[in-house]
């Protein structure tokens, strides 16, 4: 599964020329073009569905029918 | 015993027995009318916090059985957990096709994940061994559902201090290398490992600590300490030793990718980004492309940014 990053580079917040940060007045940087980036995600993993056990060496999903404790929850 | 008739959230834990645990700095109480129900397992004993008062208070009960789940939907994991909303809180319910269809037990919180009332179910015979009632995942959600709430986030990592050069963080999916990592940098440098699979990130005085979690990978470390998070890497294989700066939009979306927030939310959720755009601000992130021996030690130990 991919989701689409945010975009990067492009023009951040701009007060009297100076880019503003956390109300400090910073040099200005480069601009960017903005580009969209796009993430590799792992929906299994990130839900905290996934386990090992003594069964199995990846993520059992699902199909698990061990109640005990999972050796290596979702590493 | 008669059968769950309600699954409204009691306001004060019930039961004779209590122990508490404390992890990422989140403490969770147990209260029961057995000991054997709040007693922590093995490896949760190093994480056990004598403190009384906790920031989740959770309540045992023992069920005849459970009744049909009613409530809104919310997210269903595609495993083992199913979430709803009801009664103005929450109610996970949690299921094994080792058991059939009904829920071997259940968890109903409120919305701030402050107060909660765990069901078990009789009906769902164990293997004769003694059921830990906040067995994973029921734990784990509890700490990153109580984190998104605007106090820090879970990532899937291997966190780890080095005497000399202090907290280093390894991010990685499965399979990216983190027990690798945390083999390599313990036999080679001594380094203490606080998790070589999930690591809690707070922000304690502006900075961005990370915490040990119980919850370990293939190498088995967990520790309940914490230290200052130096430097980030995001682990992927490769044919030679790399680390490359990472711009900071990119950096959040690889946190991102590699965090457990609660999907079903959006408060929960934007926190939780807003949170990862806090740790790239302090904190900097590199993409390392790695060779599993002793020379990505090695490699991380000249890297001065």
């Amino acid at each position: 599964m991919e989701v689409v990053v945010g975009v990067e580079g492009g023009l951040s917040h701009y007060a009297g020329g100076l880019m503003v940060e956390d109300g400090a007045p910073q040099k200005k940087k480069p601009y960017e073009s903005p580009k969209i980036s796009v993430i590799s995600l792992r929906p299994e993993e990130a839900v905290l569905g996934a386990c090992k056990n003594s069964s199995s060496a990846g993520p059992v999903l699902g199909a698990c029918t061990n109640v005990g404790p999972c050796m290596a929850p979702g590493s | 015993m008669h059968a769950d008739t309600s699954d409204a959230v009691i306001a004060q834990p019930v039961g004779m027995h209590r122990s508490c645990i404390r992890i990422g700095d989140v403490s969770i109480g147990l209260t029961a009318d057995s000991a054997n129900d709040v007693e922590p397992t093995r490896e949760m004993t190093r994480f056990r916090t004598d403190r009384t008062d906790c920031d989740i208070d959770v309540s045992v009960q023992w069920t005849d059985r459970l009744q049909d789940p009613d409530g809104r939907k919310l997210f269903d994991s595609g495993s083992v957990w199913i979430l709803r909303e009801k009664d103005g809180g929450f109610v996970f319910d949690f299921a094994s096709p080792a058991f059939g269809r009904q829920p071997y037990k259940r968890l109903s919180v409120d919305r701030e994940f402050t107060k909660a009332r765990l069901l078990l179910n009789r009906e769902c015979p164990g293997d004769g061994r003694r059921v830990y009632p906040l067995e994973y995942p029921l734990d784990e959600l509890l700490v990153t559902n109580w984190l998104a709430r605007a106090r820090g986030v879970e990532v899937h990592g291997c966190g780890l201090v080095d005497e000399g050069t202090g907290g280093h963080l390894f991010l990685g999916h499965s399979g990216a290398g983190k027990s690798t990592t945390a083999r390599l940098w313990n036999s080679l440098r001594a380094a203490h490992v606080l998790s070589d699979d999930r690591i809690i990130l707070r922000k304690h005085s502006n900075e961005i600590w990370m915490h040990g979690t119980p919850w370990h990978g293939e190498a088995g470390f967990a520790s309940p300490d914490k230290t200052k998070v130096k430097q980030i890497f995001v682990l992927e294989h490769g044919d030679r030793n790399e680390v490359i700066p990472l711009p900071q939009t990119r950096a959040v979306a690889e946190l991102f990718a590699r965090c457990f927030p609660p999907f079903y939310g959006h408060g929960p959720l934007a926190f939780t980004l807003s949170f990862l755009h806090q740790i790239t601000n302090c904190v900097p992130c590199y993409r390392f492309r790695f060779v599993p021996d002793e020379s990505a030690v090695s490699e991380i130990l000249n890297f001065h940014g």
